[in-house]
């Protein structure tokens, strides 16, 4: 026999759907951090979001106080079992860190407006493209980009989230900025 | 734009489909796609038969088997970007039905491949005619195309679809999808999907291309929302 339904189901999907767009990113954010594979994290983001619509599904919602941390439970849950079925294989590309000119220098040149950019963005094919790169740099680059860039985050508060020093945060981000401003001519 | 805001856009745009993620964790998109496409199949089944016709008269007699396909060798994986970009840049405005061939990322199974290609319309506007498999065979025909739903393997790499030109630009922005490439950039017969194995060093000059219009500007969401 199946678990008693609160509610009806039209309001299961109107709350889900509202706590969705209210919490998306912040899960999201959460499980990036932790799980540096964009396409596993997005698996475990659907995982996260799918367990939580079944759970309202069966049992309502009422009893959820804060679903920003009930979801973010679930995520916690979810990237352990993904780190228990994973190898520790993680590469860290070495290179020579920049110099503070340099940095400066870069941060810098970030800032100048620069036309080609918005043509490129506007070419899905190179877009996409420049995004896979960054994804096969390594997971830690991938983590780098995706929480100061979409998520808005501090280069502090992205080395603080994931546990590595700033030099390193700064030196993967523009290293790999200045490998493809090479590499597709931006 | 600078180079900050171009990469906040294209972290944005490019990290996750939430739209999908959400769908699927209500248990809806899969489903109601994969419906939408069967829907397509079995309507088109003698539309794409007949358009097959068009291009191969061979296609009518080989409709129940796999053929062999004899790898591109003509056309360097160079070229065939080149081309597809040139295709893309001028794919907005064709409105016009065409035959385009897209190579997936990585094998897929038939059901994927629906799940996929219907991220890309939801009329039924892409029909599918060819199916291209990793032991470098195709499959022709709308019968031995749904067969393989049967088994359901995990070996499609590219797809021959028939539907609107300008869906190009939709079909090269789906996850999953490696490289669309028109009709044209192949004689007949001669195609075969390209290695998405290799590591993509070479990039084309675009700087001699013609300017792609952005799109209009979109309101950013700056939605800030604490741990």
């Amino acid at each position: 026999m199946g678990a008693e339904i609160h509610g009806g189901h039209e309001n299961n999907e109107e709350y889900f759907n509202r706590v969705y767009n209210e919490t998306c990113r912040s899960v999201s954010r959460f499980v990036v951090s932790k799980c540096g594979n964009m396409e596993d994290a997005e698996d475990i983001i659907q995982n996260v979001y799918t367990r939580f619509f079944k759970r309202i599904s069966e049992k309502g919602h009422e009893d959820i106080e804060s679903p920003e941390a009930f979801l973010i439970n679930i995520a916690k849950f979810e990237c352990r079992t993904y780190f228990s079925g994973r190898k520790k294989d993680d590469k860290v590309s070495s290179f020579s860190d920049y110099t503070e000119e340099e940095m400066v220098a870069i941060e810098r040149e970030m800032s100048k407006p620069q036309q080609r950019l918005e043509d490129v963005i506007s070419n899905k094919i190179v877009a996409k493209q420049i995004f896979d790169d960054i994804m096969k740099t390594d997971e830690l680059t991938g983590q780098i980009f995706y929480l100061h860039f979409a998520c808005d985050m501090k280069l502090e508060d992205v080395a603080k989230a994931l546990d590595v020093k700033l030099s390193t945060v700064k030196n993967k981000l523009y290293r790999t900025i200045e490998k493809q401003k090479k590499k597709f001519k931006l | 734009m600078n180079t900050n805001e171009f990469y906040k856009e294209l972290m944005s745009e490019y990290s996750f489909d939430y739209d999908k993620i959400r769908k699927a964790a209500m248990g809806k998109s899969v489903q109601a796609k994969k419906s939408r496409l069967k829907t397509v199949w079995l309507s088109v089944a003698g539309a794409a038969a007949a358009v097959a016709i068009t291009f191969s008269s061979v296609a009518l007699l080989n409709s129940g088997s796999p053929v062999v396909v004899s790898p591109t060798t003509s056309i360097s994986a160079e070229d065939r970007f080149r081309m597809a970009m040139e295709a893309y840049s001028k794919a907005e405005e064709n409105t016009e039905d065409v035959f385009l061939y897209v190579t997936f990322r990585n094998t897929v199974t038939p059901e994927e491949m629906q799940s996929i290609l219907a991220k890309a319309d939801s009329k039924g506007n892409i029909r599918v005619t060819e199916v291209y498999l990793s032991d470098n065979t195709k499959v022709k025909g709308s019968e031995a195309i749904a067969a393989l739903f049967d088994e359901n393997v995990k070996d499609i790499t590219a797809v021959k679809v028939y539907c609107p030109g300008n869906f190009l630009i939709k079909l090269t922005a789906l996850d999953g999808v490696y490289l669309v490439e028109t009709e044209d950039s192949f004689s007949e017969d001669d195609f075969s999907a390209i290695d998405t194995s290799s590591e993509y060093d070479y990039y084309p000059d675009y700087s001699t291309t013609e300017p792609v219009t952005p799109p209009d500007a979109v309101p950013g969401d700056t939605t800030d929302v604490t741990e």
